[in-house]
């Protein structure tokens, strides 16, 4: 009887921790899959909020606070005053530090990282490109030594030397050859599921297209 | 073995409740609006139950509605970027459930009013700042001196003749120099005649500065005008080295960045001969002004907010100038001048959060400045100490409240060879200050600051009152009162008997009205000083008392714009000063010599992205200044003619093997005005000779390098 119990219970309890991870992954599927085809603030907002809930429900995952990050970058992009744009991305950064608490040493969380220290830089880069620009080149270099597979920490590379005038050591030949590493990276990236971090081909591909527009 | 009957009746009571977990519950709709503080709708809010991923996100007019399967007592939650969390207590039962959601603003530094009656900061850090430590750098006409960029705020007072701040009517001796709570004894390279001095310290070691024209806080004393606050850069986020090239000398540091710890060394030796072999100037230079300087700086960090600071440096200086002996009455005959100045600055500083809301600061400097002088063959030896340690505890009281006391204790010698006696000075001072916060739109802080005074065998204690309420988004009003003590000035007690002699005393009174939005910011502030207790000189008796007076008062403007002119940033700044006193040796109570009724400067930058060129100018103007004119009865009643001054400046930037590198030219005084800040009249009145800037232009090239570390020590410190 006792060993019927145990059974019943375990298998009551693993269905249920199941049912759990289903529902997660099942959640994270369909928001990753509409945050893939967002372009409308309203659809950052709406899907970052969709990571904010199921990151709070699922208090040891760092991908629903990874993607909450980059919706908030998102949407700090569209914002029109530099001190709105400062209020999004220093929100997105002490996300993705959460999410770096969780999972340390994670090129993708490193690369999230990296960017939003560019992004602040670009609000205004008269006072902050030295410093940040020091702080985000040695996280990108970072993102690259923790996996040199990752074609994200290539393409943000690459694209950060595209927006960096000649004068100052970037320009369109110094990062055409990251982005074709990291298209080829993403050529043979293999996704164990359809929620990990594969954004960036697309991005990838649009500025190769006007690298070779311009030279 | 078969299962008996009880077991299967067990099994099937299992299956419903299996049953009921797997299949849907009821649902029940939850709506309602998302308003801010003002009634606002807010749209984008995320409405969710904790813990589960039941939830929404506000729409266009601050609705949301959705469902839920869970039952009882939950808590919902809102949260929206620049507001504090909202949580409710519901019990969902099968009913709808309407909830109007009020969201409070966070608190922020955007949203949090500042004390700013007085005050002018430059940080990196902070957000709504008036400057950055970039554009004290980049300033034309300031020459890369802290204290030249801090001339273009209003407040200030263009002297071209001498060194130092003249602040709201106030003499330089009445502005103090801090770098990380520290005085510092001796700010500006040793005083030459009618040769106007830098300050000792390059812009480039702070991340910080704030300017304090009146009204500052208990923390600072014995300034009875104004305080110049630095901060000094913390740990670099890398190794780097730079070179710099000038039409003056060479200069070069490095730093080398550990775990957590960074060591920076720094070097430069400037000569200014063969500047002047090729420029004219206008001071008779038997040895053009050549230095050496070298400096040392450490920062270890003792744990995630532990941080030591270190720095030590050392400069020597060295020139000959021919200046014109006032005894002939020809002012023909000149005197020789010859200057050799030793100057060693050091301190250490240890910042730690103890007690978890509480942070300690520690620190102490040593300086010592020794000046050889020869006056045609006679010497004069000059030498000072300055031992300072100081210990500050804050304490923070929710979310902005802040507590703060502390106490420092300075010990000052000073031997000069024409005075028969030193001057030693022992002086300690306690303060306590709290920054109250009402609400986040309305602070007061409140100061007081006891001090004591070994040579004068005196105490004070100066209270101290700001207030200032944020009535808008980017508006804020404030208030200052203030009062700030000060010890006669060494040669005053050196050369009249300290024997009952008191403290100098200022009262401020100052009004500020800013408007500080991303790309403009707006400033007006309206001030009243009043002076007593100055030291007087009775010509008669060649006593000295604390008998003098005085009082200033003015209004003050200043307006920045980066938007208007797309790649321009440019800012303006006016002051109207009204100022008198009876001090020192005057005849009766009139306007200083260092003072100008009006004084405005403009100055203008621009970026040529493309050419990635940087042009700027600086325009500086004053009313004239009174001069002291033996032949005229009445006590400095006489005006010099106004002073212009156009300078530009043009940064290129670019990189020299992949090293980012910036080549200055600045010409400061283009126009190459005629300008005069003072006369020297000879002993018995019949010449005079006017005292104008050393040189009718100043040029200056310049090329910096920065050498940025091609080795990857990322993973070492991340």
């Amino acid at each position: 009887m006792k060993k019927i119990l145990l059974i019943v219970t375990t298998f009551l309890v693993s269905f249920s921790m199941n049912a759990e991870d289903a529902k997660y992954m099942k959640a994270m599927e369909k928001n990753v899959a509409t945050l893939d085809s967002a372009t409308a603030i309203s659809t950052y907002s709406e899907v970052g909020n969709a990571f904010e809930r199921i990151g709070s429900a699922n208090a040891k995952e760092w991908l629903p606070l990874y993607y909450q990050a980059f919706c908030t970058v998102m949407i700090g992009m569209k914002q029109e005053t530099p001190s709105k744009m400062d209020e999004y991305y220093d929100k997105a950064e002490a996300i993705i530090n959460r999410a770096d608490a969780l999972s340390p040493d994670n090129s993708e969380i490193v690369v999230v990282q990296s960017w939003i220290n560019s992004m602040k830089i670009s609000v205004d880069p008269m006072t902050r490109g030295q410093k940040l620009g020091q702080r985000s080149g040695m996280l990108n270099e970072k993102a690259i030594k923790l996996n040199p597979e990752n074609p994200r920490a290539y393409f943000l590379k690459g694209s950060g030397l595209y927006y960096t005038p000649a004068n100052y050591g970037g320009g369109i030949d110094k990062a055409l050859p990251f982005l074709e590493v990291a298209l080829e990276k993403f050529k043979n990236a293999k996704n164990e599921n359809s929620i990990v971090p594969h954004w960036g081909q697309f991005q990838t591909e649009e500025l190769v297209k006007k690298c070779k527009k311009s030279e | 073995m078969l299962p008996d009957k009880t077991m299967k009746a067990k099994l099937i009571f299992f299956f419903p409740l299996l049953l009921l977990m797997v299949g849907a519950n009821a649902q029940t709709i939850i709506s309602g609006v998302v308003k801010d503080s003002k009634g606002i709708s807010l749209p984008g809010v995320n409405i969710f139950i904790k813990d589960t991923y039941d939830g929404t996100t506000s729409d266009a007019s601050g609705k949301y509605s959705f469902t839920t399967e869970e039952t009882g007592e939950k808590i919902l939650i809102a949260t929206s970027i620049g507001f504090q969390p909202f949580e409710q207590k519901i019990t969902i039962a099968s009913e709808p459930i309407s909830v109007s959601i009020k969201m409070k603003d966070a608190i922020s530094e955007l949203k949090t009013v500042t004390i700013s009656a007085g005050s002018f900061e430059a940080s990196d850090e902070k957000k709504m700042v008036m400057l950055r430590p970039l554009d004290i750098v980049t300033t034309a006409g300031a020459s890369g001196d802290i204290y030249g960029a801090i001339q273009t705020l209003p407040g200030t007072g263009i002297v071209g003749e001498k060194e130092g701040l003249y602040v709201r009517g106030g003499d330089a001796s009445e502005t103090k120099t801090y770098i990380d709570g520290l005085l510092v004894d001796n700010p500006y390279f040793t005083s030459v005649p009618d040769v106007p001095q830098r300050g000792r310290f390059s812009p480039f070691l702070f991340k910080g500065t704030s300017f304090s024209s009146g009204g500052y806080s208990a923390q600072y004393g014995q300034a009875m005008s104004s305080v110049l606050i630095l901060e000094s850069q913390d740990l670099p986020e890398k190794s780097m080295s730079n070179i710099g090239i000038m039409s003056l000398g060479v200069s070069g540091g490095s730093t080398k960045r550990y775990k957590n710890t960074s060591i920076g060394v720094f070097g430069g030796y400037t000569d200014l001969g063969p500047y002047f072999a090729l420029v004219s100037q206008n001071r008779e230079w038997e040895n053009a002004p050549r230095a050496i300087n070298g400096s040392f700086l450490l920062r270890h960090k003792t744990s995630a907010t532990g941080l030591i600071k270190a720095f030590v440096s050392y400069s020597w200086n060295e020139l000959l100038l021919a200046v014109p002996d006032t005894s002939d009455p020809l002012l023909l005959r000149t005197y020789n001048y010859n200057l050799h100045n030793n100057n060693i600055y050091s301190s250490a500083s240890y910042k730690e959060i103890v007690l978890k809301s509480w942070t300690m600061n520690a620190a102490v400097s040593y300086s010592d400045n020794r000046d050889h002088i020869r006056v045609n063959e006679y010497p004069i030896e000059n030498k000072n100490t300055f031992f300072e340690s100081r210990l500050t505890l804050s304490h923070s009281i929710g979310e902005l409240s802040v507590l703060r006391f502390g106490g420092e204790f300075q010990n000052v010698k000073s031997a000069i060879t024409v005075s028969p006696v030193d001057f030693k000075e022992k002086y300690s001072a306690a303060f306590v200050e709290a920054d109250i916060y009402i609400t986040p739109k309305l602070v007061s802080r409140m100061g007081l600051r006891g001090e004591y005074s070994q040579i004068l065998d005196k105490t004070n204690l100066a209270p101290r009152v700001s207030l200032a309420y944020k009535s808008g988004e980017f508006s804020q009003f404030s208030f200052a009162y203030g009062n700030f003590y000060q010890v006669p000035q060494k040669n005053n007690i050196l050369n009249y008997s300290n024997a009952g002699l008191s403290f100098e005393q200022a009262t401020h009174y100052i009004f500020n009205f800013q408007h500080v939005s991303d790309m403009r910011t707006f400033r007006i502030e309206t001030y009243y000083k009043d002076y007593n207790n100055l030291f007087y000189l009775n010509s008669a008796n060649n006593f000295g008392t604390n008998t003098g007076y005085g009082h200033s008062r003015g209004i003050e403007f200043f307006y920045r714009d980066k938007k208007t002119i797309k790649r321009a940033d440019y800012w303006i700044s006016y002051s109207y000063l009204d100022t008198k006193r009876l001090y020192n040796d005057f005849r009766k109570e009139a306007m200083p010599a260092f003072a100008a009724n009006h004084t405005a400067s403009l100055v203008f930058k621009y970026f040529i992205p493309k050419i990635s060129l940087q042009p700027s100018l600086t325009y500086a103007y004053s009313s004239g200044r009174p001069y002291y004119n033996p032949n005229n009865p009445d006590f400095l009643a006489d005006r010099t003619i106004d002073y212009h001054n156009l300078s530009v400046s043009f940064s290129y930037l670019t990189s020299i093997r992949k090293s980012f590198t910036v080549l200055v030219f600045s010409v400061n005084n283009v126009a190459a005005v005629k300008n005069v800040f003072s006369y020297n009249y000879s002993s018995d009145g019949s010449n005079r000779m006017a005292v104008g800037p050393t040189a009718d232009r100043f040029f200056f090239i310049g090329m910096f390098i920065n050498i940025g570390s091609q080795k990857d020590d990322s993973d070492k410190y991340n």
